[in-house]
């Protein structure tokens, strides 16, 4: 009997991977007592067939889901506490959850929060990030979850740093687009850059607006309201910021020690090494 | 908007030291050092500095006069009781002035291309010569043009030719009277942030004569103002009409002055020449105090001495920019247009300090137009063209409603003009702190001031590359870092510290870097010149750097 109740559990939750409510599994067993689905609940649970999660609609309530096939295996041995780690981490979502934290809400100590946390990491039940915003945190989440933007830095971060190459090959790519364009909205340039497939992450609308922001700062395109969609339009300046100037087109324009350099001094113009190999190349 | 920016940094002074000793010698810029770092002076407190000997300090003197490079003013002390005021004449260093002398290659060639060669050998004349009368000018130029050895050029320099030439110059303001060496000193420049407001003066206070001798000194000054530019009778020419020799005779001032025939010293009324102490007689003065009605009778003999008016040739340049920039950022028929109402406004302007332009219509802006290039150089819709400059958010043209000529419009010239500088200034800090610096600079111009972290953030720059570029340029003075701080004790740990970019303070930064650079090649450049066996390769590099240089210090600094 228990047996047959067990699978018809089983089978309910599997329709709903979200989860069900306590409530919504009464109707799925007709003829079952109470007393009969508690015990089969309860055998489900201490074999990990089944989990037990705090309903994210209401909080005060709690919903049942199936476990993963293989699941099984991977939660098998698991003790009271280490399920406790665990629930605490998966209750922390895709932002994650510091140690620290999950010693207050476990109320165990560090040591064995360690020790258990590398457990989990050893089935591969969770895992740990660095969060860009404190790279000297760790943050520990459910394996299969894709870490929270926030904790990443978005599409912009490599696997442990700033990935300015894949900027510059965004904004390169960005920029040539407007030129052949001429004249681009945001949507043409979201299109774009989804088409040709540059990003492995799917670049979201204010993704792309902060490349083309970095563009306009570079004075590589203008941005102007168009007066009939009101909408922003990019264009190539009409005025480029020209690529030199008498200033800086003579040694002193780029020298480092500008503002240590004076006659007589240990730097001075007259024994400037900067002017002399400017004026030696001039003598080919 | 902010007051244009002033040569005036010790930068600047340094290069001035520099072009003086290259064109008068060493005692020379010692008497430049020394009125640059006293301030105006009188002769005898100049001779106490300068530590210099009295028959030195007259002799540079004079040739500083007569170079334009010191600016002498007759300083008159109010009543006493016992009669009137000792004055004596005050000495300053005319730094703006001397600084143009890196520019001259410049004026000649920008005379040669208008006016052509006689032209540019006037202004070479009296560039060369500082001050010269009327008869000596002639001559200089007769001698170049036959030194050039070009004959058929001497016979074209025939005397009408040349005077109907300079009396074009004097008229387009590239020559003007040398001004007297009696005017008053100017008046004291008061920061705006440090004006107070005073009530008006009870009449019979003593705030009321100095309010009135203040008045009396602008009208004297005024008085030269309206005679910079005009042509004497004799050299009006031959059936001349008498109206058009009449518009040049001075307006009658109240005091009835007249120009006083020079030579060397300057004279002046007898009486004030008993209160002046020996010594104090003005030197190289071009011309004397005017004379009371007792020695009106000379003023048919009047003798004037020209030079050549810088500042036009500046304003003239500035023009250039305005027109070429709205070209570019525009159209060409924008700068045509731009270009017309720069004209119309020339007779309004004296300096080339610019300001907004009168409010000119599009009849005016036509009309000058048609006036220099014919039918062909007006644009079809001048009112058009205008009105949609008058819409971009730029806001270079103010549209004033409609007058009889038409729409009208002003122009503001220093927003052109600070569009320009920002646009090399954006090309400087690229080449200086590299492609982020700029990226990261823009940033902060455009979203005002932000933190570090932010900064990163926005400009998409690794942190460490982002603060090594915010502190580059902090260090060059072109950001400021402002602490905010959260508590009282200013505890670091608890104070958030922004980075700010400001247009005008980086512009100002950079002028002030340009002179330092110029002084730097300057420098370089007498350096490889006194070598043994210089390479005119290198000399000529440098020396086309330093034009190159002077042009852009132009821009900065002079307009
Ligand atoms: S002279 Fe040489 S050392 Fe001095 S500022 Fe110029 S480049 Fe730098």
């Amino acid at each position: 009997m228990s047996k047959r109740v067990e699978e018809m559990i089983l089978a309910a939750c599997r329709k709903h991977p979200e989860g069900m409510l306590d409530t919504a599994l009464e109707p799925e067993l007709p003829g079952v007592t109470v007393n009969d689905r508690a015990e089969a609940l309860n055998s489900l649970l201490s074999s990990h067939k089944l989990q037990i999660l705090v309903n994210p609609a209401d909080p005060h309530s709690h919903i049942y889901k199936a476990s993963a096939v293989g699941d099984t295996a991977r939660f098998k041995g698991l003790t009271a506490e280490d399920m406790l780690v665990y629930q605490c981490i998966q209750a922390a979502g895709n932002m994650g959850i510091w140690t620290r934290d999950m010693k207050q809400r476990t109320n165990l100590q560090q040591p064995k929060i360690n020790k258990i946390l590398k457990a989990l990491e050893e089935r591969s039940l969770v895992k740990s990030i660095k969060s860009v915003q404190n790279a000297s945190r760790k943050v520990y989440m459910l394996f299969e979850l894709d870490p929270a933007k926030e904790l990443t830095g978005g599409p912009w971060y490599g696997p442990d740093a700033f990935d300015s190459e894949f900027i510059t090959v965004l904004q390169e790519a960005t920029l040539s687009y407007i030129k052949s364009k001429g004249d681009a909205t945001l949507a043409d340039i979201v299109r774009f850059i989804t088409e040709t497939g540059i990003s492995k992450q799917a670049l979201q609308e204010d993704d792309v607006e902060r490349i083309i922001n970095t563009l306009d700062y570079d004075g590589k395109i203008d941005s102007m309201e168009d007066d009939d969609d009101g909408l922003p339009h990019y264009r190539v300046p009409l005025m480029p910021i020209p690529d030199t100037t008498a200033f800086t087109s003579i040694p002193c324009g780029v020298c480092p020690v500008f503002n240590e350099c004076v006659e007589g001094g240990k730097i001075s113009p007259e024994s400037c090494q900067y002017y002399s190999a400017w004026l030696e190349q001039l003598d080919y | 908007m902010a007051e244009p920016p002033v040569a005036s940094s010790p930068a600047a002074a340094r290069l001035a030291f520099k072009l003086i000793e290259d064109g008068f010698g060493p005692v020379a810029r010692d008497v430049i050092a020394t009125l640059i770092e006293h301030g105006t002076q009188q002769y005898g407190e100049l001779l106490r500095a300068s530590a210099l000997s009295a028959a030195q300090l007259r002799h540079a003197l004079l040739v500083l006069v007569q170079h334009n490079c010191v600016n002498c003013y007759l300083k008159e002390e109010p009543p006493t009781m016992r009669g009137p005021g000792p004055s004596y004449f005050l000495y300053e260093a005319a730094l703006p002035n001397i600084l143009q002398i890196l520019r001259v290659p410049r004026f000649l060639t920008h005379m040669f291309d208008e006016h052509g060669n006689d032209a540019a050998w006037m202004v070479f004349s009296l560039i060369e010569h500082g001050r010269l009368r009327w008869d000596q000018l002639a001559q200089a130029v007769r001698e170049h043009v036959a030194g050039d050895g070009n004959e058929a050029e001497a016979e074209h320099a025939d005397p009408d030719k040349l005077r109907n030439l300079f009396r074009s110059l004097v008229m387009e303001r590239y020559i003007e009277r040398v001004p007297a060496c009696t005017l008053p000193p100017p008046p004291q420049q008061v920061h705006p942030n440090a004006r107070k407001k005073k009530a008006a003066p009870k009449p019979g206070s003593e705030e009321e004569t100095e309010l009135l001798r203040g008045q009396q000194e602008a009208g004297v000054r005024q008085e030269y103002q309206q005679v910079r530019f005009s042509i004497p009778v004799e050299l009006m020419g031959i059936g001349q009409g008498s109206a058009e020799a009449g518009a040049s005779v001075k307006p009658a001032g109240k005091r009835k002055r007249t120009k006083e025939p020079i030579t060397g010293g300057a004279e002046e009324p007898a009486k004030k020449r008993g209160r002046r102490k020996a010594g104090e007689a003005p030197l190289g003065c071009a011309e004397g105090r005017q004379q009371d009605e007792a020695t009106t009778a000379g003023a048919a003999t009047e003798v004037v001495l020209w030079r050549a008016n810088y500042d036009e040739f500046n304003r003239r340049f500035r023009n250039d920019t305005i027109i070429r920039l709205l070209k570019d950022k525009f159209s060409a028929t924008t700068a045509q247009a731009v270009e017309g109402m720069l004209l119309a406004n020339a007779r309004y302007e004296q300096t080339a300090q610019p300001a907004e332009t009168v409010m000119l219509s599009v009849n005016d802006v036509s009309g000058a137009l048609q006036r220099k290039h014919g039918n062909e150089g007006v644009p079809e819709n001048v009112a058009g063209v205008l009105r949609h400059l008058s819409e971009d958010g730029l806001m270079f043209l103010d549209s004033c409603g409609s007058g009889p000529g038409g729409e009208q419009f002003k122009l503001h010239m220093p927003k052109v003009l600070q569009f320009a500088r920002l646009h090399d200034l954006q090309a400087a800090i690229r080449n200086k702190f590299g492609p982020h610096a700029i990226r990261i600079w823009r940033l902060l111009l455009l979203n005002g001031q932000m933190e570090q972290k932010q900064v990163a953030e926005l400009a998409m720059v690794p942190k460490e590359e982002a603060r090594e570029a915010l502190y580059a340029m902090l260090q060059a003075g072109y950001l400021t870092l402002q602490d905010v701080p959260r508590t009282n004790d200013r505890a670091p740990s608890r104070t958030f510290y922004t980075w700010r970019a400001s247009s005008h303070v980086t512009i100002a930064r950079m002028a002030n870097d340009l002179y330092r650079a110029a002084g730097n090649l300057h420098e370089r450049l007498a350096h490889e010149v006194a070598k043994p066996k210089p390479n005119s390769k290198r000399t000529d590099a440098l020396e086309a750097s330093l034009l190159e240089l002077d042009t852009q210090l132009c821009l900065f600094s002079d307009v």
